[in-house]
């Protein structure tokens, strides 16, 4: 096990042993490491106004059952095949499409310079179109990739496939965002 | 524009977008970007990609941490009340089969003191010949036959009809039948609720 980071801070695996020996502060520390991340992937998978309610939904079930965890795969890929599964209980009961993310809720590309936000904003808008033409799957390999930087083997931990279908799945991705932006 | 062919540079594009790569996976990279329209472009929607989909709503860390212990902690007040449920339905079930035990134990010995009584009267022949056996009032009359000699019929008990179970505890000895009601007695001792109705088995008032 290794007991702490590159950076210092002490690892996950570290973490989840002072959480399993009564030490509360090690979920804190967990909460704050992967629940961006987590937000990120969220959001990404189409959850906008209950992102962090999916995501306190990830921590609580992920916490609940830290005593069954066995390492297998890293708790990051584990907190990360837990929310996409909430995501899509939730789709299923909710029984909608995934929300088209208001334009203004997003900072990512803005500018001070009214001509490059509003380019920003329809790139941002024209992007989000294209991830909702998206599969599910390809959505999550997508977005895993692209942002968290997952591996292809990570990946299909998550999306419970083979590596060699997660590549399939983010190449088949890449080419329909990219047909939908030519067009 | 067409899709460049070199399936592993595409892989690496994600990891030179977000600045891990490095070393010689990153010289290849540029080297390839160099000559490569296509990768290019798909570099730029990468990029693009992961600054729009880094804009993520920010969450409320310590209130999700919070709702984390929280629910741990009721998680496991709630396991520590199942084992105590768990356990106190253990010690209820076990009264019942006390219970059991007494109610067969004596069946047995109230089938057992009957065959006692009724072996008191009856012909000590009677006993070994059947485990069920009908006895009537009315001896079988031969039936006359005018070749054969009549075979002659053993002589039959007479008396009242009574039907009597073999087997059991009527089969005990004298020491293993004090072994049972002094088990029975034990039973007696163990219980909550003494059977007020059984007693006056146990006390051989019948």
């Amino acid at each position: 096990m290794t007991e702490s980071t590159r950076d210092g801070e002490p690892s996950d695996s570290a973490l989840i042993a002072r959480w399993r020996g009564g030490d509360e502060r090690a979920a804190t520390i967990l909460v704050e490491r992967h629940a961006p991340a987590l937000s990120r992937f969220v959001a990404s998978m189409g959850e906008r106004g209950e992102v962090e309610e999916v995501v306190q939904d990830t921590f609580v079930r992920a916490f609940g059952s830290l005593d069954r965890f066995r390492e297998a795969s890293s708790l990051r890929t584990w907190l990360f095949s837990i929310a996409r599964n909430l995501c899509r209980d939730r789709a299923r009961s909710n029984r909608r499409a995934p929300t088209v993310i208001p334009i203004e809720e997003t900072h990512a590309l803005a500018s001070h310079d009214p001509l490059s936000a509003a380019v920003a904003t329809e790139t941002e808008a024209r992007l989000h179109e294209a991830m909702e033409g998206l599969t599910e799957t390809q959505r999550a390999v997508f977005t895993l990739r692209v942002t968290e930087g997952l591996s292809y083997r990570e990946i299909a931990d998550v999306v419970e496939t083979t590596e060699g279908a997660a590549r399939v799945h983010y190449h088949n991705a890449v080419r329909m965002v990219k047909e939908y932006l030519d067009e | 524009m067409n899709e460049c062919t070199n399936l592993e540079m595409r892989d690496a594009l994600p990891d030179l977008a977000r600045g891990t790569l490095s070393g010689s996976d990153l010289v290849r990279a540029e080297t390839h970007l160099a000559t490569c329209a296509a990768c290019r472009a798909e570099l730029a929607l990468v990029r693009n990609a992961q600054a729009v989909l880094s804009a993520a709503p920010p969450v409320d860390t310590a209130r999700i941490a919070a709702a984390v212990v929280r629910s741990s902690s009721i998680r496991r007040e709630a396991t520590a009340a199942v084992a105590q449920s768990r356990q106190r339905r253990a010690s209820r079930l076990g009264l019942p089969s006390k219970r059991a035990w007494l109610a067969a134990a004596s069946i047995a010995a109230v089938i057992g003191l009957s065959v006692i009584a009724s072996n008191v009267t009856r012909d000590p022949t009677a006993a070994k010949i059947s485990p069920v056996v009908a006895q009537t009032e009315q001896p079988v009359a031969p039936t006359p036959v005018t070749v054969e000699p009549t075979r002659p019929v053993p002589p039959r008990p007479t008396g009242r009809v009574e039907l009597v179970m073999g087997g059991g505890v009527s089969d005990l000895a004298d020491a293993e039948l004090e072994s049972l009601l002094q088990v029975i007695d034990n039973v007696d001792t163990e219980l909550d609720v003494e059977p007020a109705v059984l007693l006056p088995v146990l006390e051989g008032d019948v």
